[in-house]
């Protein structure tokens, strides 16, 4: 664990550009945890008298065509945005790791069936299917999670399957069979973990997807309801005011989604460095 | 044969820059190739063989640099030489085959268009004339049915075929020396023979030079005029291929004839070499890189440099205290 | 050659299957009563019933299924509740202007992303190398709907450059003879100089939205496969055998490179599919795109159906597509089998 921290901060070092990926990671978490309090203004108050208003040092984003202040509503949305992409890769990520360890392990029937599974899935496009699914169990943010769980499932499934398939065949687990362990054990206690690393990589830049697919969800009137503060929502209720030149209602919600999601990119990145290092020494 | 050498090697030497270091893949090596002569460079792998001909090509990794020495061939020094200028001789006065000759050609184009992109890049030869020139090409090389064989891609040849198929495109313009790094490896014994005996016809045929590369040393005694022997990025010794058998010099050549097979009646006979090569990364390098697993290794061989002296005319040995 | 075509194309039923298993289980696994879905929030007990029966909703799963093909089929994919219209024949009248859409953008990114990547594989570490790898980088981060709002507002409100995003075609001028249903094509068929001009301003901007979401990842892939190609041992024969650097790099490298590009362009299509949809909201484009997104606005399920199974059949194809150019380009896929 601490040669891990070491490591980490080793690359850290080299690669400035993880490290600003992890502040704004902090930021962001920030933003999440205590956004509410952080907000200057009520994210849902609307002031139509002051509606509409251009950047300006008493809304730094504007105000939006009910005269809410953006800044508050981006800041809080930030929770609703990360809680959805979270649950939705903690899902995926859950349920295919595990599918996907077990059919690499065992092979056989399971593996036929799971291979089957993702290839279904994989062959749709992927946001065209979580349309689909939204539209057939209702439009509400638990189905957007649902939706978006369903279509990354494949990736981790495919990556779990290639690690457990690898390690299959290595020494240690041998030592394990004919130490009398049981396969379960042996999957549990010694696939599964060594399988974490390069899944680390593979949520991070989920994360990031997860967030986009999100968005566009919304923004084509999916799962979240106005007055709810949410990025794709809220760029979409600003789409209509772009041609006639309000453009901080879109802007700043749509410019803090692109750097949510560029922050996690880059962090998949950086881990996936540090991943490498460690695996050469 | 006149006395200057077609190829003249002085001073050597190529590093390579790696994340784990800077590699002292060549220093200071020296070797001439004469008109009309097979040079045989012999050495275990990784002892700079491959490098040595990459470097000369011209055609080393990015990361490799040519830190010192001269590679004068045909009036031309090819260390300091423009590209453009490397760009007339090579693949045309100085060619080089490959081992692993099957993944050595594009997988995805057919045999005879690889040797007519030869063709038209080196020789006069127009269009029409192309594919029956190639043709000639592969016939030179001793291929079969060369009419369907212009059409195959390497997947459906031999790796026998494919290596003639590349000895075709490095002679299709007639250079005057040819290397041949590792050719037969990765082929089966009776073809490797063929091949070896192929170059060597085709080299004295046509009144060429070569180099020929191996770790083999009973192959290179098969076809070479003169040997080199190399160890860790040195030339060791340099002798007339049947002088090197009868009186190696070097302890290094001493023990890698002792590890010939044909030499032992019995599998308890045959030699082997104790120890590895030398890490080539370390800042501090011994003079002779082959004393730490010399059995007689004295402390004066680790001083002061340690250079390629002649012992008698045709006879170099790097060894203080040769055999 | 043939066998190998028809050997592609069996190895695509499986994944049609699964598609038509799935969105038959999309369209029954409406939560509650899957025919008062159907029949529409206003309907009364009565015709909710009428549907059911109409549907075969009260059928048992397996016969459902097998009416669900047969009438996939036959081409009823079900009646859209806000326009009365069957949902079959709106598809296939929208499915043109997508496609148009979707193939502008996807050639326009190529055009820039191919030679991008060659230049930064390279020219390695220069400016191109560097700019390659930041649009890289950056390019996956963009979410489509903001990069087309942003252009509309660049190009649009600011410059004046583009004209309002209102769909395929100027409210002044009227399509061209629907041949091919692509407004370019068309209009230069029929001769219609004005038409095609005017579609194509209309149609610029939405493509270059596109585009753009898909730069990154042909670019990224396009650098990384050259990278692989040019130390590859091929290619250390072909430069010491003396062929040009033009040669060596288009002939040789890129060709091969062209291998694992097409192996990967298959997920770039996933995107390109989805960005579609996004794009025709923000641009008004009545392709099936905007099609589903009304229809699902309105609770209208039938054509949302209708899209999601259209847009994968479409994927499927053009993975097929991919796959028996790869099947082409590479002979050892041919010599293997």
């Amino acid at each position: 664990m601490k040669a891990f921290f070491k490591q980490l901060n080793y690359v850290l070092q080299q690669n400035r550009l993880t490290l600003f990926a992890f502040g704004l990671f902090a930021a962001f978490c920030l933003m999440a945890v205590f956004g509410p309090l952080l907000a200057p203004y009520d994210p849902l108050a609307s002031d139509t008298a002051n509606a509409l208003q251009a950047p300006s040092l008493k809304h730094w984003f504007g105000t939006d065509q009910f005269g809410r202040d953006i800044l508050s509503r981006v800041v809080v949305a930030t929770r609703l945005d990360f809680i959805i992409a979270l649950s939705a890769v903690a899902m995926s990520f859950g349920l295919g790791s595990v599918m996907g360890a077990t059919a690499g392990y065992f092979g056989g029937w399971f593996d036929r069936l799971t291979g089957r599974l993702a290839d279904t899935i994989m062959a749709f496009p992927l946001f065209v299917l979580a349309m689909g699914i939204v539209a057939a169990l209702g439009n509400n943010v638990g189905n957007i999670v649902l939706a978006t769980a369903i279509i990354n499932l494949p990736f981790y499934i495919r990556l779990a399957r290639a690690e457990a398939s690898v390690l299959r065949g290595a020494e240690f687990i041998e030592a394990a069979q004919l130490a009398g362990s049981g396969p379960v054990r042996i999957l549990a206690v010694h696939v599964y973990p060594n399988l974490l690393p390069p899944m680390m990589v593979q949520i991070s830049l989920n994360l990031g997807w997860a967030i986009l697919n999100a968005a566009g969800l919304s923004f084509i009137g999916l799962g979240v309801t106005p007055p709810i503060p949410e990025w794709g929502i809220m760029v979409a209720e600003g789409a209509t005011y772009i041609i006639t030149g309000e453009w901080w209602v879109a802007l700043f919600p749509g410019a803090v989604l692109m750097l949510a999601v560029f922050c996690f990119n880059l962090l998949g990145d950086g881990l996936r460095d540090l991943m490498d290092i460690r695996r050469r020494t | 044969m006149s006395a200057i050498p077609l190829l003249s090697i002085e001073n050597f030497s190529v590093e390579f820059r790696t994340r784990h270091g800077v590699v002292h893949a060549l220093e200071n090596v020296n070797l001439n190739v004469g008109h009309q002569e097979i040079v045989g460079i012999v050495g275990e792998s990784g002892s700079g063989k491959s490098v040595l001909s990459l470097a000369l090509m011209r055609i080393l990794d990015p990361a490799g640099r040519i830190t010192s020495g001269k590679a004068v061939f045909g009036g031309l020094d090819l260390v300091s030489a423009k590209e453009e200028d490397l760009a007339e001789i090579r693949g045309r006065e100085l060619t080089m085959i490959f081992q692993n000759p099957r993944s050595a050609l594009n997988p995805i184009r057919k045999v005879g268009q690889q040797l007519r992109d030869v063709l038209l890049r080196h020789t006069t030869t127009i269009h029409e004339q192309l594919r029956s020139r190639a043709m000639e090409c592969l016939s030179m090389v001793r291929i079969a049915d060369p009419e369907r064989r212009m059409d195959a891609y390497p997947a459906e040849l031999s790796g026998g075929q494919c290596q003639r198929v590349m000895i075709a495109m490095a002679l299709a313009a007639k250079p005057s020396l040819l290397i041949a790094d590792e050719p037969t490896t990765g082929l089966d014994v009776t073809t490797q023979a063929v091949v070896v005996d192929l170059i060597r016809d085709l080299v004295k045929t046509n009144h060429m030079s070569a180099i020929f590369i191996t770790h083999d040393l009973a192959l290179a005694s098969q076809i070479c005029d003169r040997i080199a022997v190399m160890h860790a990025g040195h030339i060791v010794e340099i002798a007339a291929t049947e002088e090197l058998f009868s009186s190696p010099r070097h302890p290094y050549t001493r023990q890698l004839i002792n590890a010939m097979p044909h030499h032992c009646s019995h599998v308890s006979e045959l030699g082997a070499i104790p120890g590895n090569l030398p890490d080539l990364r370390a800042d501090t390098l011994p003079p002779c890189r082959f004393s730490m697993r010399c059995s007689s290794h004295v402390e004066a061989c680790d001083l002061a440099p340690l250079p390629l002296s002649f012992i008698n005319t045709h006879h170099q040995v790097a060894c203080r205290f040769p055999l | 050659m043939i066998l190998l075509f028809l050997k592609r194309l069996a190895q695509a039923i499986p994944s049609l299957i699964g598609v038509v298993v799935v969105t038959f289980i999309l369209t029954r696994a409406l939560p509650g009563d899957p025919a008062a879905y159907f029949a529409g929030a206003a309907a009364t007990k009565e015709a909710v019933e009428e549907i059911r029966k109409k549907l075969g909703l009260d059928q048992s799963m397996p016969k459902q299924f097998l009416d669900y093909i047969v009438n996939l089929a036959q081409g009823d994919w079900g009646t859209s509740l806000t326009t009365g219209q069957s949902v079959a024949h709106e598809v296939m009248t929208r499915l043109p202007a997508s496609l148009e859409l979707t193939l502008a953008g996807l050639l326009l990114a190529t055009v820039v992303a191919i030679p991008l990547g060659v230049a930064a594989a390279t020219r390695r570490d220069t400016w191109v190398d560097h700019l390659a790898r930041i649009i890289a980088t950056t390019g996956v981060s963009l979410p489509v709907f903001f990069t087309g709002l942003l252009f509309v507002y660049l190009f649009y409100f600011i410059l004046g450059w583009a004209p309002a995003p209102m769909g395929r075609l100027d409210v002044y001028l009227s399509a061209p003879k629907a041949i091919t249903g692509f407004y370019l094509i068309d209009s230069l068929l029929t001769g219609e100089g004005a038409v095609f001009m005017a579609s194509l301003k209309q149609l610029l901007l939405p493509a270059l939205t596109i585009a753009l979401f898909v730069l990154a990842p042909i670019t990224r892939m396009t650098r990384a496969a050259m990278l692989g190609a040019l130390s590859s041992d091929f290619v250390r024969t072909a430069r010491a055998m003396g062929l040009s650097d033009t040669t060596v790099v288009y002939r040789y490298a890129l060709r091969n490179a062209m291998l694992p590009i097409l192996t990967t362009l298959g997920m770039v299509f996933s995107f390109l599919l989805g960005a579609n949809v996004l794009v025709e909201k923000v641009f008004a484009w009545p392709g099936i795109g905007s099609y589903a997104i009304e229809s699902l606005v309105a609770s209208d399920y039938a054509p949302v159906q209708g899209f999601v199974l259209t847009m994968a059949v479409l994927y499927v194809f053009l993975n097929l597509v991919l796959d028996i150019l790869y099947s082409l380009l590479d002979p050892r896929v041919r010599i293997q089998s």
